[in-house]
Order: structure tokens, then sequence, then C-alpha cells
């Protein structure tokens, strides 16, 4: 089993063209298609009706969203031409919100941004990536929102704590792991673990990738108590000089507001790699 | 990917054996590890309610420890019989606890179903349940009755396009890719929607080179969903039904979906559940 099918969630942000690159890159590397999925913030024109001259503010605006549809869309197939892989351009008038889950499922692998604070393109619902990681049910690739990635994979770090987010992430990264040149493993210590536990931390999950025929390496990421988990291995992540982290994504959806763990937290706001997260 | 790692719950019950006949079996295809993972009722005012167990400890500490050896020796020769490498693991402490530790390490865990008939079947209040929800990794459950010559050659997905049944279709993608018959099948709840479910994900199955057909059953009001895909299941003569497991937690409780808990309580084929 590999990723074959790759969907890519693409906007009007300037992210959206590395995005692209990123997921043509592995669909090339694991013979995936590609499905572009274009789903962007709309104001509610509704909205604008209680203010005067909004009307054609609004016309205007839609005229531009056009455009740059229109824009992305020809870069979108122009690329995949190029890549020579098969894909897809899928469009939906739902909120990118609603939209991505449901296409999401029907994918091996979703790739999607980081936010970008400063572009507000790049906006396109509230709590995009984390709603993304916690119903769609598939693994998400956060790309970054600076840097260029020539290649996501080669050596993947594995953030490992026992926990069931995590052991998700390790299994659906499998295809990732299996055509790397290096895995490495960081155990993040929990203080709950019992006393008594001789068990080296990682060394079970190591023996089950390894029967996939995965060679990893083990360490043991020694929390400091003025460092959290998730700045320990940000910087982990920058010593090993991984290009891929490999993590659970933590959440509770307590009514509409989504509650994220402190590790996934810290990566979303600070990440440096590409992020693959499973819940 | 396939399964490399099989993790079998190994007790004192009837249908351990079939069990671990059957978890053999999937090994040898996916040339994969087996753990047997032996777990029993500790609670010991469980035994209290059986007037033919004796109070004594000593003689209950005897007791367990025969019976561990008796499944012991069973897993270990039967797993020498079929030429599958084999280990055999009997952790302490909390059966649930250890249960989800040792699920997080293996591929597939395969856990039995509740027997109201065997008392040797009870591990511990909602433990399939539990384990299904907390381990991230897919169930298989072996239903209480029933022979099971083949293993996922006619295998029956229940899709509803939600997050858990996208979970339990990629998990079974070992199996899937091994079947020679895969229906996606669909029980409607409004019948207003113009394009037939199942139709995307039959695509994206398609891509992972397995050929899947479709259908979608109307909702018979009285009757309830699980019961339906049971039965639709039997009369294509399924062998594997491929679910997602639904839960909402309340409390500390959790309280599964009406189809999950059907599925669980009342299947006649096995099913992969996945949460």
């Amino acid at each position: 089993m590999s990723y074959k099918t790759i969907l890519v969630h693409l906007d009007t942000s300037v992210r959206a063209h590395p995005r692209l690159e990123t997921a043509l890159q592995l669909a090339k590397r694991f013979g995936a298609h590609v499905i572009g999925l274009f789903a962007v913030f709309e104001p509610d024109p509704r909205a604008f009706n209680i203010m005067a001259g909004t009307a054609e503010y609004y016309e205007q605006h839609a005229a531009r969203r056009r455009e740059q549809r229109g824009a992305i869309e020809r870069l979108f197939h122009a690329e995949i031409k190029r890549a020579g892989v098969s894909g897809e351009w899928i469009e939906t008038q739902q909120r990118a919100n609603d939209s991505i889950p449901r296409f999401a499922r029907c994918a091996d692998l979703i790739v999607v941004s980081q936010d970008d604070p400063a572009d507000p393109e790049s906006y396109v619902g509230d709590h995009f990536p984390e709603t993304t990681i916690l119903t769609s049910g598939r693994p998400v690739l956060l790309v970054p929102y600076t840097g260029f990635f020539a290649s996501v994979g080669k050596h993947p770090m594995i953030a490992w704590d026992g926990s069931r987010e995590a052991t998700r992430a390790v299994h659906d990264a499998l295809p990732f792991l299996k055509t790397a040149e290096r895995v490495s493993i960081v155990s993040v210590d929990t203080p709950r673990r019992e006393a008594g536990d001789d068990r080296i931390p990682g060394a079970d999950i190591a023996a089950c990738v390894a029967r996939h025929g995965i060679k990893a390496e083990v360490s043991s990421g020694g929390v400091t108590p003025n460092a959290s988990a998730g700045e320990m291995l940000l910087s982990r992540a920058a010593d090993l000089n991984a290009d891929l982290v490999v993590m659970g994504g933590y959440g509770h959806a307590r009514w509409q507001e989504l509650v994220l763990g402190g590790a996934t937290r810290t990566f979303l706001a600070s990440m440096t790699v590409p992020v693959l997260m499973s819940h | 990917m396939n399964w490399k790692t099989i993790l079998v719950h190994l007790d004192n019950s009837r249908r351990c054996d079939v069990r671990i006949r059957y978890a053999l079996d999937i090994a040898r295809r996916f040339d994969a590890h087996v753990i047997g993972l032996y777990l029993v009722c500790q609670d010991l005012v469980h035994h209290l309610f059986e007037p033919a167990e004796p109070l004594l400890r000593n003689g209950y500490e005897q007791q367990r420890r025969t019976s561990l050896d008796r499944a012991r020796e069973a897993f270990e020769r039967a797993a020498e019989l079929a030429g599958i490498n084999a280990e055999w693991r009997a952790p302490a402490g909390s059966v649930l606890d250890a249960a989800t530790l040792h699920g997080r390490h293996a591929d597939v865990i395969l856990l039995g179903q509740d027997d109201p008939d065997d008392p040797d079947a009870f591990v511990a209040r909602h433990f399939v349940e539990d384990v299904v929800l907390g381990a991230g990794r897919p169930v298989l459950l072996v239903p209480r009755t029933g022979d099971f010559a083949t293993i996922g050659e006619n295998v029956v997905i229940a899709w509803d396009d939600s997050r858990e049944a996208a979970r339990a279709v990629a998990d079974a993608l070992p199996i899937l890719r091994r079947a020679r018959f895969v229906e996606i099948m669909t029980v409607e709840r409004h019948r207003d929607i113009q394009a037939p479910a199942g139709i995307e994900i039959s695509a994206y199955l398609d891509r992972q080179g397995i050929r899947a057909s479709f259908s979608s059953t109307p909702r018979v009001s009285g009757e309830s969903t699980g019961m339906t895909l049971i039965d639709k299941a039997n009369r294509v003569h399924a062998d594997m039904l491929v679910a997602g497991a639904y839960a909402h937690s309340r409390g500390l409780e959790r309280v599964l979906g009406g189809v999950t808990n059907n599925l669980l309580q009342v299947s006649t084929l096995p099913v992969l559940l996945s949460h």
C-alpha cells in the first residue's frame, strides 16, 4: 500500500504554488493521482446588503476572485502536465471547513498549509488546519508558510509518545518510512509513566516498524522542566536535520471550539519542516 | 502496507482456539508475526457470583496458573504446527491498559465477541469497545459462533462518508487487496441525495488497485441499520465486514453509536472496526 490519491488544498494565497509543488513531488514518488481542491473564504453576500455602495465593491471583488481562480486552475493543469502525473481539479461552493473533510476521506494524503498570519488570502476558515486534522480521518501533511522544501520524507523523524494518535501517525506514514533513507524515532517521556517500567521507550514501536522492513534509530527526547515537549521536538528535528516530522494530532472537539494538545499547538504555530499529523 | 504484526487476545474461553486459528491463517497469508496476549478477568468479585467458584484465594491462584499454562501450551502448539513466528505475552496490571498498550504496537488486533453463554470469555466491561476506541489500530472481531473457512475473500464495506468509515477502509487495505469481491454498501438515510453514495470511495479503491462494486439499500423503518448491514452481508456470503466505529464520549463513559453496538453484539461474520 502506498499513497495513491493525494489531495492538495489550493487557494489564492502565495503559498498555493509551493504547496502544489510539494504535492506533485510526492505524487511522482508514489505514483499517485493528484486532486486539486480549490476552496477559499468567500464573504457572505447577504452580509453587505445593509451598507450602501458595497454591492459594487463586492462585484469587483468577485471578479478578481474569478480571475485568480482561473489563474490557479491554469497553473494546476500546466503543472500536472509538466510533472507527468494524473490529476483532477475540484471546485466547491461549500465552505472549506465543510468540503475538505468530505473529499479528504477518499484520499490517502492531504496537503494543506500552515496558517500564515501575514497573508490574509491564506485564511479559508476558522481553525482550518486543525479541523482538517481532526475530521478527515487521514494523514495531513502541513507545509510551513516559509521556505522551500526540495525533498520531503528522505529523513523523517517520528515523535513517539505511545498514544493512540501517535500510533495512527506512524501507521499512516508507513509509505514515507519505507522510501526514506533514514528514520529516527524520538520518544517523548511523559511524566505519568509509572516507575519500575524498565522498557526502553520507543523500542517496541521500532520493532513494530522493523517488521515492515524499516530500520529506525531510537533516541529518547528527555524533557527538561523549562522546555515543553513541542519545543524539544522542534529542536530535535533541527538537530537531526529531519525533513519531515511524523506526529499525532491531539484535539477534542468541544462544541464548536477545537482544543488542541500542547505539542500539536506548538507545531502548528512554529513548524520549520513539513509535518505529517494524524488523529 | 501489509499486516506484519498481529495481536490476538487469548483467554480460556471455548472460542479461543478459533481465534488462534484465524490469527495464524492471516499471519500465514501476510508472513506476519503473531503476538498472543493473554488477558483474563481479574475482578475477584466477578467470580463471587458464580456459585461453583471456590472462594479460597490459594485455590484461585492455583487455578489461574493452570489455566494460564493451558492457554500458553495451546497457543504455542498451534503456532508451531502452523509454522508461524509467535510470541506469548501475559502482562500483569489492568487488562484494558495492557490491551491498548500492546495493541498500539501491532498492525491489527483480534478480539472475541462478547459471549453471554461463556463466563470465561468475559474480560472487563466494555472491553472490545474500549480497545477499538483507544488503541488507534483496527480491531478484527471474531464472532462467538461459526467456523471460518475463508478469510477476507468476499468483503463488504459499510460506507457512510464518515471519518470512521474512511479510517476503516484505509486500515482494511491489506485485506481488500487480496479479496476476490469487494462491495461497498450504503444504507440510505435520506432519499433525496442524487449521486450514488460510494462512487468516490470506489474510485479511491480503484487507484489502490482494488475493484469494488457499490450498492445502496433504502433504510427500512423499524429495522436497525446494523441489522440491515449484517443481513445484506450474509446474503452475498461475505466473510468479512469493514465498518467504522462511532462513539461519543460522555463524561467518562463511552457511548457507542447504534450501528456499532449492533455489529459488536450480533454480527455473525468477522467485523473489522476502526475509530
